[in-house]
């Protein structure tokens, strides 16, 4: 009832303004016309009593003020009065306006832009159902980390559990030839289980996703498009349901096509389901999926990881040959996907928020200036009436009116942003969710926004409330030494704040920068100059044999090697830097666990993979044609025994292997390794006959770990997986993509090949992330560098202009211009110098929080501190110089008529 | 402001205008003149405070205003103690008894 009553009233003084403050002027004038009478009562003349009463009433239009201000329509009506009079004032400025309001809009920007970022990486949950009891689940070995999975394995587990409520096996992409209209297509396929996305809770857009039992061998010919597979080759014809694809040669019904979001995990172009037979799922031993499982209500990950476990050692119990040392890993779904972007994402958000807090040191200083020239508009302000805090409601006002005028501009720098980051093709961020500009990145920059408004309006409005009211009215001539002492303090320890912001966050990027450039000096251990690579995968239902793949690489190289322009071809199952598969091997001869069971880097090739990529041949030899027909004849013996089902050791099965010197100095430590002999998966007998240089396999950051060659053929039995081409141009690596192509046509023109990519740009994929965050932090500190002079320019420009007075009697006394530029240099020296020292400080604390994203430099690097250091004071000086130089011009006579 | 000089306890304004009403409607001047009289000067309301007060109070709903012809052929807004208002002086009257009965027990403690 009240509230109403409050309402109405309320409304009633803002919408009937001139009747509530005629009765008011009436009820004020009755009051003082009965005090009259009532002096006049007790006898003193009707002069008299007016003037005792008026005395006692005091300032009507006081009275009235806080008659008003006693209804809360008051508040809304001041509001209102200070937004425009801030509007005005505003406009009345356009410069100075322009210059905070872009200034802001600036950091805003970046905020917003990062913060959409953050938002959807780290603060959305994935946008499956239920995505917290979402798990991965991996494998353990002796070594640290986590490994995939073996089937074998993943249908125990999946049996014998309690703790999940379902888990569902997937496999990493392969390459598939999809065949259309027109030119075949590569299109990278992943198989799942049937229940992977119903496990998931995802729904597809256009018709259904796997039926339970289509992961049976026979009825799993059933096929999934991802979005963009669906418009790129289809056309994004919603009747593509139903019809069928051609992949490998083989007729798929596609049944289902994802929404455009669904790309986690890898991403594919199409799934298909995987035959989940025990017999198709391989050997034990073979690590080869992934999978994810969902917790049953109330079990925490602990429970599902210990539960895990224990399989796994009864697992390790039962097949002591193959599951020795393996245990399990359960890690929330989120945890691996997103985990490792935290660190970087938060100290990006951290640096765009500094990068906001330079904007508003600046816009604060520009405002104190301002302010600093309206002293007399304020004081008059206050002598007629305006309490203290109105005066300081009324300055923030003001500057929230500016900061959410940028926060606007900010908003569409922001969205700019995002329109660049979403056109990037690689971008080193895990896209769980799409990244937009959505309520919460809304409500973000209203809140930086006002935030900002408040931070800006404090140091004027400190400074006004500060305001002697008398002396402000006497002095119409500026004090002669320049702004009181308070003032300037407030505006220095703002620059200085600003300078030492600005340090830390070129340190930082600095530090990126130099982790960038120790990347590129890695030694890879190849000469990716004019290498070219590509990709190609044989079909398995046209390349039956393993003849018809021998066939065909060999053609394909000798062919390559005879193209004009070539200089070496090879085929490899591996890149480096792009890692692949590996093997179990036992040095022979050695009893101890350190040369039993100990996985190294498999990698088939040809003769002149070690020419095309510049391996140097250390020791021994390289593969003799006799040794491709060997390890051919060995592929067939294996794939002889694993038809016939026995798979066991024989002195017969022998291959030779080429090693890398880190696996050399491992095994033979001071022998000789030429000649030396292993076991690899258990059965076959390698003979090492040469030695090559060290090639990272993992990417530049990764140790170099043991590695064998083996001659191409011993991987061609079918199916073959996807195989890398790699070809030296005597000349770049112009023309070689056509080369390739048409190789690849001439002898079958139904194969795709596919990531045509030169070997540089193979390594500079590969340093993506670190070469991204240095973009990013660079772009910040360049930024915080530009608003930093900016800030020091105007405050030294602007303390010239103060002490114009000053320095024209200087002068006039005598004093030599250098005198003059020294005085303003040596201010402008004493801020810049407490603010490196401020920045040096922070920095060596801020960042230690770096240190996961550098390579190769210490988080406190000296060089990084000291060039940096000295470089942003460079600047800050040359900032001050310009208006110091400006001071020497000073014509005494001029300045001294001044004001 | 002379209600602060003279140590009017803040919120005991709204009360004794309260009560000052529920002796007759009364205008401004004399809701001011008879806190003064029956306090024998000891407090004094002036216009800013004691007006403040009346928007406060007719918000709330425990008093009323009205105009009134004065004997001057003039009018006065004379404010009226609503029921709601009579009921607020009640409880408001209650608990200032039961601190000042408090407030004194404590100063009253032998040294």
């Amino acid at each position: 009832m009240s509230i109403w009553r409050n309402l109405t009233s309320g409304l009633r003084t803002l919408f009937h303004k001139e009747e509530v403050e005629q009765e008011m002027d009436e009820e004020l004038r009755g009051f003082l016309d009965a005090a009259v009478k009532e002096k006049m009562r007790s006898g003193v003349s009707q002069d008299e009593a007016l003037r005792a009463a008026r005395l006692e009433m005091g300032s009507v239009d006081a009275v009235k003020e806080e008659i008003r201000d006693a209804g809360w329509e008051s508040t809304l009506e001041t509001l209102w009065q200070d937004l425009r009079y801030g509007a005005r004032q505003l406009r009345r400025n356009p410069g100075f306006t322009a210059v905070a309001v872009l200034t802001l809009a600036l950091g805003i920007g970046a905020n917003t832009a990062i913060f959409s970022v953050v938002d959807a990486v780290l603060l959305r949950p994935l946008p499956f159902r239920d995505p917290a009891k979402l798990v991965q689940l991996f494998e353990t070995e002796s070594a640290p980390g986590t490994y995939p999975l073996t089937g074998a394995d993943y249908l125990d587990w999946q049996e014998q559990n309690q703790t999940l409520e379902g888990a569902s096996l997937f496999a990493w992409g392969e390459s598939f030839n999809a065949s259309g209209a027109g030119e075949p297509e590569q299109a990278y396929v992943v198989r799942t289980q049937a229940n992977f996305f119903p496990l998931l809770g995802v729904e597809p857009l256009v018709g259904r996703t796997f039926l339970a039992g289509e992961d049976q061998a026979g009825r799993n010919s059933v096929a999934i498009l991802s979005y963009g597979f669906w418009q790129q080759h289809l056309g994004g014809r919603r009747d593509a349901v139903g019809k069928d694809l051609d992949l490998d040669d083989e007729k798929y019904a596609v049944v289902g096509v994802m929404p455009a979001w669904f790309g986690v995990l890898g991403g594919a172009d199409i799934w298909i389901p995987m035959d989940m037979s025990r017999k198709n799922l391989g050997l034990r031993g073979t690590h080869q999926y992934r999978a994810i499982g969902r917790l049953k209500r109330g079990v925490p990950v602990a429970q599902a990881r210990a539960e895990l476990q224990t399989i796994a050692q009864r697992l390790e119990k039962q097949y002591p040959d193959t599951n020795s040392k393996v245990g399990a890993a359960v890690v929330p779904l989120k945890d691996e996907l997103v985990g490792g972007s935290q660190a970087e994402l938060l100290i990006m958000l951290g640096a765009v928020g500094l990068v906001l807090l330079i904007a508003c040191v600046n816009v604060a200083n520009l405002s104190l200036v301002r302010a600093s020239g309206r002293h007399r508009e304020i004081a008059v302000r206050r002598a007629i009436g305006a309490g203290r805090g109105r005066v300081v409601r009324q300055l923030l006002t003001e500057s929230v009116l500016l900061s959410l005028l940028g926060a606007a501009f900010g908003l569409l720098i922001g969205w700019g942003c995002l329109q660049l980051l979403a056109s990037a093709e690689t971008l080193p961020i895990p896209r769980a969710n799409p990244i937009t500009l959505n309520g919460a990145v809304l409500a973000f920059t209203l809140g930086v926004g006002l935030l900002v408004g408040v931070l800006v309006g404090l140091a004027p409005a400190l400074q006004v409330s500060q305001l002697r009211l008398n002396e402000e009215l006497k002095t119409t001539v500026q004090a002669v030494l320049g702004a009181s002492g308070r003032r300037r303090l407030l505006r220095d320890a703002l620059v200085a704040g600003e300078i030492a912001i600005s340090l830390a966050l070129l340190i930082g990027a600095g530090l990126l920068l130099r982790s960038f450039a120790k990347l590129r000096e890695v030694d890879i251990g190849i000469h990716p100059q004019g290498v070219l690579t590509a990709q190609i995968a044989l079909p398995p239902k046209k390349y039956t044999t393993l003849e018809q793949g021998i066939a065909f690489f060999d053609q394909l190289v000798d062919g390559l090697k005879g193209a004009p322009g070539v200089e070496a071809a090879a085929v490899g199952s591996k890149l480096p830097l792009r890692g692949g598969s590996n093997g179990y091997i036992t040095i022979e001869g050695e009893e101890s666990s350190k040369f039993n069971n100990i996985l190294v880097e498999n990698n088939e090739v040809t003769a002149d993979y070690f020419r095309v990529f510049g391996i140097p041949f250390l020791k021994g030899r390289n593969f003799a044609p006799q040794d491709f027909q060997d390890a051919a004849e060995l592929a067939r013996k294996v794939v002889t025994m694993m038809q016939s089902g026995k798979m066991q050791a024989s002195p017969d099965l022998r291959l030779v292997a080429v090693i890398n010197q880190t696996m050399a100095r491992q095994f033979w430590r001071n022998q000789d390794p030429l000649g030396k002999r292993f076991q690899l998966w258990g059965m076959l007998q390698v003979t090492v006959i040469g030695v090559v240089g060290d090639v990272k396999e993992w990417g530049i950051r990764e140790r170099v770990i043991p590695q064998a060659y083996y001659p191409l053929h011993f991987a061609l039995a079918p199916p073959v997986g996807a195989l890398s081409i790699v070809v030296k141009g005597a000349v770049g690596t112009k023309g070689l993509p056509a080369t390739v192509r048409n190789q690849v046509r001439s002898l079958d023109s139904s194969l795709a090949v596919f990531k045509v990519l030169p070997m540089q740009e193979v390594i500079s994929q590969s340093m993506s992330d670190t070469s991204y965050q240095s973009l990013l932090l660079s772009s910040f500190a360049l930024l915080a560098l530009l608003l930093t002079a900016v800030g020091i320019y105007g405050v030294m420009a602007y303390t010239v202009t103060q002490r114009t007075h000053e320095i024209g009697i200087r002068l006039a006394l005598g004093a030599y211009p250098r005198e003059i530029l020294g005085l303003v240099l040596r201010q402008g020296a004493q801020l810049t110098l407490a603010g490196v020292a401020l920045g040096v400080a922070g920095a060596l604390v801020l960042t230690r929080f770096m240190a996961s994203l550098l390579f190769g430099i210490l988080p406190r690097d000296p060089f990084t501190f000291v060039v940096v250091a000295t470089g942003l004071a460079a600047v800050a000086l040359l900032a001050s110089y310009i208006p110091a130089r400006r001071a020497t011009k000073v014509d005494p006579m001029v300045a001294l008529r001044y004001e | 402001m002379t209600d602060k000089a003279s140590g009017l306890v803040q919120g005991t304004l709204d009360m004794l205008i309260l009560r000052t009403l529920a002796l007759e409607p009364m205008h401004g001047y004399g809701v001011a003149l008879r806190i003064e009289q029956i306090s024998r000067g000891v407090f004094r309301v002036n216009p800013g405070s004691l007006f403040p007060a009346f928007r406060r109070l007719e918000r709330a709903g425990w008093i009323k205003p009205e105009w009134r012809p004065t004997e001057n052929n003039r009018r006065a807004k004379y404010y009226t103690l609503t029921e709601r208002g009579r009921k607020q002086l009640k409880a408001e009257t209650e608990e200032w008894g039961r601190q000042i009965a408090a407030i004194t027990r404590i100063m009253e403690i032998a040294d």
